[in-house]
């Protein structure tokens, strides 16, 4: 399921989380979540998602399930699903995912290929949730 | 049978004080037992080898948390006898875990109790259950002074006497061999996961100017290195001192603790 901007500050979900003044160098692989708002130089490889914070510093080959960019990544991103680039995010490589969102102010240098959706998988997720609140 | 180990210094000297309420409810809830005084932890090995033979239903350890991790180091050898625990010290946190809040609840436990599996942590020779906190030593002191008691109120030793933020040391942790760590550490929890296959989790706190950081990690060997040696607490006792390798090792010890749905509280 894709994750809204308020999942992106509760640890409780995650598997591993990089404070701001943390350095991490190596290969981070699991299962859980991952989230980055310090700096991480390497490798990650996790079947979980992976979120880099607004004050997060990547340099590393990414493979995961969805990636959501806030603050910097230097190196190829593979997404099984979904890649987002938020506003404050900058992404510096070639990137491969299933779908890939770009916000205003966020931005891309590289390639980027987009990998066939399976039938199985809905393309897009009903929206009657958000109409919901803009009529209350 | 149960092999009841008190240790008579723990916790204040608290056994003296409880011994004739504790013989009580013991021989109330018709434990059968029997009971030695350990006047040195060291001796719990001996203690342990002299009832190899005896049919033990589980060894209890009844005081703080040294006399805890000395009879679980010693029990590392005696794979199938559980281990109960009875808190005879405030802070006992495995006993908490085990749901072990007082010595009484502890003792209900050996009369009403679901086995578990506890995994073990190595740190040299020694085993491990439970958490253990890594921190610098003035951390730990200012931490002591802001822990508030009316005491300490009336002598007015409640507040800081520095800013915590500044308690950090460098650090280098390096985890399964795959990652390294590098941070001004301030804090760092490590607890011990109940189930095999779960790697042990560990808190790190770091400051980012005054606001305090918190950063996420899952491992099966930690090796830390400082530049300010820094004591590794279990509960709170240093039980080694950095440079030291923690190591969540595939073995476990069987454990007494309450029940899931736990009839001890109706007791109370």
């Amino acid at each position: 399921m894709a994750k809204d901007r308020k999942d992106f500050a509760d640890p409780e979900h995650l598997d591993t989380l990089i404070g701001k003044e943390v350095v991490v160098e190596g290969k981070l692989d699991g299962e859980g979540d991952v989230q980055i708002n310090g700096q991480f130089i390497g490798e990650i490889a996790i079947v979980g998602d992976l979120i880099v914070g607004e004050h997060g510093k990547v340099k590393a080959e990414i493979a995961a399930k969805n990636v959501y960019v806030g603050g910097e990544v230097e190196g190829e991103i593979e997404a099984k699903e979904k890649l987002q680039i938020l506003e404050t995010g900058r992404v510096t490589g070639n990137v491969t995912s299933e779908a890939l969102s770009i916000e205003p102010g966020g931005i891309l240098k590289g390639s980027s290929q987009m990998q066939e959706i399976s039938e199985d998988t809905p393309t897009a997720n009903p929206t009657f949730e958000v109409e919901e609140e803009k009529l209350e | 049978m149960y092999l009841i180990l008190v240790n008579p210094k723990a916790g204040n000297q608290r056994y003296r004080r409880i011994e004739k309420s504790f013989t009580n409810l013991l021989n109330k809830l018709d434990i059968k037992h029997q009971l030695v005084m350990v006047d040195d932890l060291a001796n719990i090995e001996d203690i342990l080898k002299d009832h190899a033979k005896t049919q033990l239903t589980a060894v209890v350890a009844v005081g703080g948390n040294g006399t805890v991790n000395t009879v679980i180091d010693a029990l590392a050898d005696y794979r199938n006898l559980p281990l109960a625990i009875v808190p005879i010290s405030k802070t006992n946190h495995l006993a908490s875990i085990l749901g072990a809040k007082d010595w009484k609840t502890g003792l209900k436990i050996l009369a009403q109790h679901e086995k578990k599996q506890l995994r073990l942590g190595k740190i040299g020779e020694k085993y491990f259950a439970g958490s253990l906190v890594v921190s610098p030593k003035r951390t730990l002191i200012a931490n002591f002074f802001e822990r508030k008691s009316l005491l300490r109120s009336f002598v007015g030793t409640n507040t800081r006497a520095t800013p915590k933020e500044e308690h950090h040391v460098a650090c280098t942790i390096k985890l399964d061999d795959a990652l390294t760590v590098k941070c001004q550490l301030h804090t760092m929890a490590i607890y011990f996961q109940d189930e095999f296959g779960k790697k042990m989790k560990i808190y790190l706190t770091t400051y980012s100017g005054k606001v305090p950081e918190e950063s996420i990690f899952r491992a099966d060997q930690i090796e830390i290195e400082s530049s300010l040696n820094m004591p590794i607490i279990s509960g709170n006792e240093p039980v080694a001192h950095t440079p030291v390798k923690i190591q969540a090792i595939a073995k476990t010890i069987p454990v007494l603790a309450a029940p899931s749905k736990s009839p001890l509280k109706k007791t109370k």
